[in-house]
């Protein structure tokens, strides 16, 4: 026995439960997502880190370490110590060739990209960040540079 | 199944009376449709409906339940996210003028440069050079370099034009500094440790975050002292 009544139902209760299920799958859906965006900020920032402690390891290393005959920054990758699952990467960099402008006043240098990516792995998935900077270096001596300023 | 009702009888004469009452009475249900022994249609969709409505309700407070969890989580990783990068920028802020002999800027307190400092005559876009103290740390090592400029950061408790003091407490040494986390974070312990880096003019500066006692996450970054390009 079908009825008037039972027809209204139908056409109109029915689909009003079945929108407030969904409403309510649509909410869990959408929380997830904020919570995994944040999730994954948080490991992306973890990537910048690692690519700026990177950044500054390679403008050191240039002071201290350079030497454009014998010991020149290569693009090995570098984990970053007492930071589980962060490294670095230098992506790019070509010195001057030497001689390269003198470090004579405060305002000579050469311009130089420097790219460096950061590397954050989490469950065997990698996060990267570059870091892209120019960087003023000059020449102390042959082969030799020290960073001047960064921007 | 329906069957016509018998007329009844009424020697009273008020027969007429009870017409309406048969007249509605010309079908009636049979006995495997009647409402004593099972349920209408629309019974059973209005309990259907209801149900779908009780389930609803439970899925929305679970879903509200659980959300606002993760949403504390999430509120709570977002703050402590900024509160390492803004103790962070702090350092990257002071690094540049630690040392400023020379630069774009009219005025530097040396109190915060620990130099004496000067204005690059005419500064404009082309010239925003700096330059930096030749340090005596140059030749006595890393190691000296970077405890050098920690002692000067921690020596930063007044406010000045061109940078305030830190917002978290600079030790002089690699011990365990509280760094401050807003209310939505107060489950979580955030400190930490300032030690020499592995190269010259290098600091590395670690973060170690934890809840109830144990450790749960460890970040590091580093800190580069620009006045370590002008060693000779």
């Amino acid at each position: 026995m079908v009825s008037d009544g039972s027809g209204f139902v139908l056409i109109l209760v029915l689909p009003v439960a079945l929108l407030l299920i969904m409403t309510a799958l649509s909410l869990v859906t959408r929380s997830n997502s904020a919570s995994l965006a944040s999730t994954r900020e948080a490991r992306a920032q973890a990537a910048r880190m690692a690519a700026e402690y990177g950044f500054n390891q390679v403008m050191a290393q240039l002071n201290t370490q350079y030497d454009y005959v014998t010991n020149r920054l290569n693009g090995n990758t570098n984990q970053i110590p007492d930071s589980p699952g962060s490294s670095y990467a230098i992506v790019w960099f070509v010195p001057p060739p030497p001689p390269g402008t003198a470090c004579s006043t405060y305002d000579a240098s050469d311009n130089v990209q420097l790219i460096v990516e950061g590397t954050y792995t989490v469950n065997s998935v990698d996060y990267k960040r570059k870091v892209i900077r120019n960087i003023r270096v000059c020449a102390p001596a042959l082969n030799k540079l020290r960073v001047r300023g960064f921007k | 199944m329906t069957k016509i009702a018998t007329k009844t009888s009424n020697v009273a004469g008020v027969d007429r009376l009870l017409k309406p009452q048969r007249k509605n009475q010309i079908f009636m249900a049979a006995p495997s449709l009647s409402k004593t022994t099972g349920s209408s249609l629309i019974e059973l969709l209005l309990a259907a409906v209801l149900a779908l409505f009780a389930v609803s309700t439970a899925a929305q407070l679970i879903s509200n339940l659980h959300n606002s969890g993760m949403n504390r989580r999430a509120a709570a990783t977002n703050a402590i996210e900024a509160a390492i990068n803004n103790d962070l920028a702090w350092f990257r802020q002071y690094a540049l003028l630690w040392r400023l002999q020379r630069g774009p800027f009219k005025e530097l307190p040396i109190e915060v440069s620990k130099t004496t400092y000067t204005q690059i005559p005419n500064p404009n876009v082309n010239n925003l050079f700096n330059e930096y103290q030749t340090l005596s740390e140059c030749a006595t090592g890393t190691i000296a370099m970077a405890t050098a400029f920690q002692n000067d950061a921690a020596s930063l408790t007044t406010d000045f034009d061109s940078i305030k003091r830190p917002f978290n407490l600079v030790p002089n040494d690699d011990s365990e500094a509280p760094i401050t986390l807003p209310a939505l974070a107060s489950d979580y312990t955030l400190v930490r440790r300032i030690y020499p880096g592995s190269m010259l003019g290098t600091l590395r500066i670690t973060y170690y975050l934890s809840k109830s006692g144990s450790e749960i996450l460890r970040k590091s970054s580093s800190l580069y002292l620009p006045a370590s390009g002008w060693c000779p």
